[in-house]
């Protein structure tokens, strides 16, 4: 891939998966050849399949971020391989520590924050299955203001 | 019934005259304070159908059991009054300073009656509450207005004021104190026809507690858990957190609400802002959370952004260029204009000039000037803007034309940023809201992004739900707490009971406060049944329902650009499916089913 292609390509529709590593993180794109630290989707969650932070056999999927997370971690996009929402709110936690420390355990978790699958049903449920290209909406669910 | 002062202030401004009034212990103890005791004050004080801006209509400043108590969030009071913008029941909410040094005159309340014969300010301390004709004031803003009040007779008063919306009467203009507002309703205006610019309150003399140590074991808890993943996004976006994401729900309302979200969205966005521009933080007195965010300009003035002011002067007019949208900010709080009401008059203005019902050539959507251009004229109500004075309910009345269906209101308030046919269970709220269209008193939304229901239709099953938030949401009004902190307490029933019985001796249980809230909303209802309320008021303009307008609803785009998938919101509401929830909220509330409370003799003596 020429850096032209792979700059008009990421503009489109990488283009929150561009801060999906956190700098100095290891699994950054030097590997994949690009000078300017820019993955695609795909090349990022190989990274974390090799790194044992998912499994390739399961979904693959987006988890969006909004808010106090997108700031804290500079993402926006996380692509991922998840089951469910817990195992996709598994991988940002490995992936961002910040968020680690920014979230309450598991057993709170659905008590204060809401997932919703392509921007259309909404759940608390962490078991909630996910579907292969779903995209996971993850926000806080104190939405009044 | 300690913790609170067992009486109020009633003032008559035409002679100047104040009258102590005891409240009875039994009242007290079941309307509480803020909401409560400002909406029973209110049928108390008036008689009949009245003009809400004529002498005789009482403006109701009601302090709260919690205030003083340096308890999170604490700190606030009720503005309760009838709206010249609705002609029902408008109660606002004012923060910080004032709400303390409000209660420490030694009043529960102050009722203001008549109006004063030049421009006036009206100051209370404990045993004093004095007029003083202040006609130098006159055009100055809320804020302007506040700082000379206090050079001039000192810097410990606490000030309401009015800006030139107020005194022009605009029936949208709001109170400001210390940059905060009572927003809604117009509560600016009911001031201002009584020629009053500023209240001026110095504290001193605050109730006793009964169980200090146990209170300030309570405000140790509420610290703490306050401080937590329940309050997070209000501490790290403030309420523009809501913009980005409600943009890729599809709800984010844009272009006269027939459209959702746009491409742009990023650049309004808290996550845009924090990222780019200088944010600063600020809190009101007694709080830890800080979710008021303000805008650094170059020149180091700076502006609040709320996510209200930024939907209703950004995205529902498809401007989203961030500039226009904070000097359009600051030119509302500067003029004294509730931005919401503001914007959702000129997206309706615009597009009924976009369908050749008006003609106002130079209105359009996207165009910041034009905005900018209507709010000044607006407050002076001169040129469109006097068009513009009227709010949407009324400019549509002398339009007509079938404008009627697509004026974004409820009862005459404007909707806030939240679509309606995306977030179902909170249209219903907005539609039977005492207030009209305000999400602050139902907070449905909670149910609708809940994962419980489906959002995007309506059933009858939900209703006990929804009641039990509009319930807790009445209850949260009238102890008073900041609604940001509801998901810090346990149980709001069971904590609230406790925090109320160590305040005031007197033993509180949670079926006291679950009947006071209940009754909070009875005492709406019978206020609003007084000045004419009819149940054909409990609906949306019809551009909401599936059968209204075609091609309403489109989603722009949201996050669509950047590759993500996007929320479409449905066509519409279903008339049906709405009829039977409304009939189920008002049997549930236990009202007739010609929508209105019928209160028997025991329920009216008991509040007499």
């Amino acid at each position: 891939m020429t850096p032209d292609l792979q700059d008009k390509r990421t503009d489109k529709a990488d283009k929150g998966a561009r801060n999906a590593v956190p700098p100095g993180n290891p699994q950054n794109s030097q590997a994949s050849g690009d000078s300017r630290g820019l993955q695609s989707e795909e090349e990022i969650r190989r990274s974390l399949v090799e790194k044992g932070i998912c499994r390739a056999e399961n979904p693959a999927v987006v988890l969006e971020l909004y808010g106090g997370l997108r700031l804290k971690t500079g993402c926006e996009r996380l692509p991922l391989h998840a089951r469910n929402v817990a195992e996709a709110i598994d991988v940002l936690r490995k992936v961002y520590p910040k968020a680690d420390n920014l979230l309450p355990c598991e057993e709170e978790l659905g008590e204060f924050y809401r997932f919703s699958i392509n921007g259309r049903s909404v759940t608390s449920d962490l078991s909630h299955p996910l579907q292969q290209n779903d995209h996971l909406i993850f926000f806080s669910a104190s939405v009044g203001g | 019934m300690q913790g609170m002062h067992g009486r109020y202030l009633s003032f008559d401004l035409t002679d100047g005259s104040p009258r102590w009034e005891q409240l009875r212990p039994s009242v007290q103890e079941r309307v509480l304070g803020g909401v409560g005791l400002g909406t029973w004050l209110l049928l108390r004080e008036s008689s009949g159908k009245y003009d809400p801006l004529s002498s005789e209509a009482p403006l109701v400043f009601a302090f709260a059991p919690l205030a003083g108590t340096a308890l999170n969030t604490s700190a606030k009071a009720a503005v309760v009054s009838k709206s010249p913008l609705t002609g029902r029941l408008n109660d606002a909410m004012i923060s910080s300073g004032f709400a303390l040094s409000g209660k420490g005159t030694g009043a529960d309340a102050i009722v203001l009656r008549g109006a004063c014969r030049e421009w006036s300010t009206l100051f209370i301390e404990p045993g004093s509450a004095k007029l003083r004709e202040t006609p130098e004031l006159e055009g100055l803003s809320a804020e302007d207005a506040a700082s000379r009040i206090k050079e001039d007779w000192g810097q410990d008063y606490d000030v309401v004021s009015i800006g030139l919306a107020g005194e022009n009467q605009v029936p949208f203009a709001i109170l400001t104190h210390d940059r905060r507002h009572a927003g809604r309703g117009g509560t600016g205006a009911v001031m201002g026809a009584k020629r009053l610019k500023a209240l001026a309150v110095r504290g001193g003399e605050m109730p006793s507690v009964a169980d200090p140590s146990r209170l300030d074991e309570y405000r140790q808890a509420l610290k703490k858990s306050s401080l937590g993943p329940a309050t997070e996004k209000y501490r790290t976006t403030g309420t523009l957190g809501n913009l980005l994401l409600f943009n890729r729900l599809g709800i984010l309302p844009s272009r006269n609400f027939r459209a959702t979200g746009g491409e742009a969205a990023h650049g309004l966005s808290a996550e845009g802002l924090f990222q780019e521009s200088r944010v600063q933080r600020a809190t009101c007195a007694d709080c830890m959370i800080g979710c008021e965010k303000r805008y650094v300009a170059k020149d180091g003035s700076s502006t609040r952004l709320e996510y209200e002011n930024v939907f209703s002067l950004g995205s529902l007019l498809d401007i989203w260029d961030l500039e226009v949208v904070v000097e359009a900010s600051r030119l509302c709080d500067e003029y004294g204009l509730d931005t919401v009401s503001m914007g959702g008059t000129l997206a309706f203005t615009i597009e009924c000039v976009e369908k050749g019902l008006l003609e106002f050539p130079g209105l359009r959507f996207g165009d910041g000037a034009v905005l900018l251009d209507a709010i000044q004229k607006t407050a002076r109500k001169e040129g469109v803007g006097e068009l513009l004075a009227l709010g949407s309910r009324e400019l549509s009345r002398r339009i007509g034309q079938g404008s009627e269906d697509f004026a974004p209101h409820v009862k005459g308030l404007e909707i806030p940023g939240y679509h309606p046919a995306g977030l179902q269970t909170l249209a219903l709220g907005l539609a039977v809201g005492a207030r009209g269209a305000d999400h602050n008193k139902s907070g449905a939304y909670d149910l609708d992004l809940s994962g419980n229901v489906d959002r995007f239709s309506l059933d009858t099953d939900r209703i006990d739900a929804m009641i039990d938030l509009e319930d807790q949401a009445a209850l949260i009004d009238s102890l008073i707490f900041c609604k940001f902190i509801r998901r810090a307490i346990g149980d709001l029933y069971e904590d609230g009971a406790s925090i109320l019985t160590a305040l005031s001796g007197t033993p509180f249980t949670p079926e006291n406060l679950r009947k006071s809230a209940r009754e909070i909303h009875h005492l709406k209802k019978l206020f609003n049944q007084r000045q004419g309320w009819e149940a054909v008021e409990d609906t949306l303009p019809a551009r909401f329902f599936s059968n209204g307008e075609p091609g309403a609803n489109v989603n722009q785009g949201g996050e669509g650009a950047e590759g993500a998938e996007v929320a479409h919101v449905p066509a519409g509401i279903d008339r049906g499916q709405f009829s039977a929830a409304r009939a189920m909220y008002y049997r549930l509330r236990g009202w007739g089913t010609d929508g209105c409370f019928h209160p028997n003799e025991e329920f009216l003596a008991s509040y007499q």
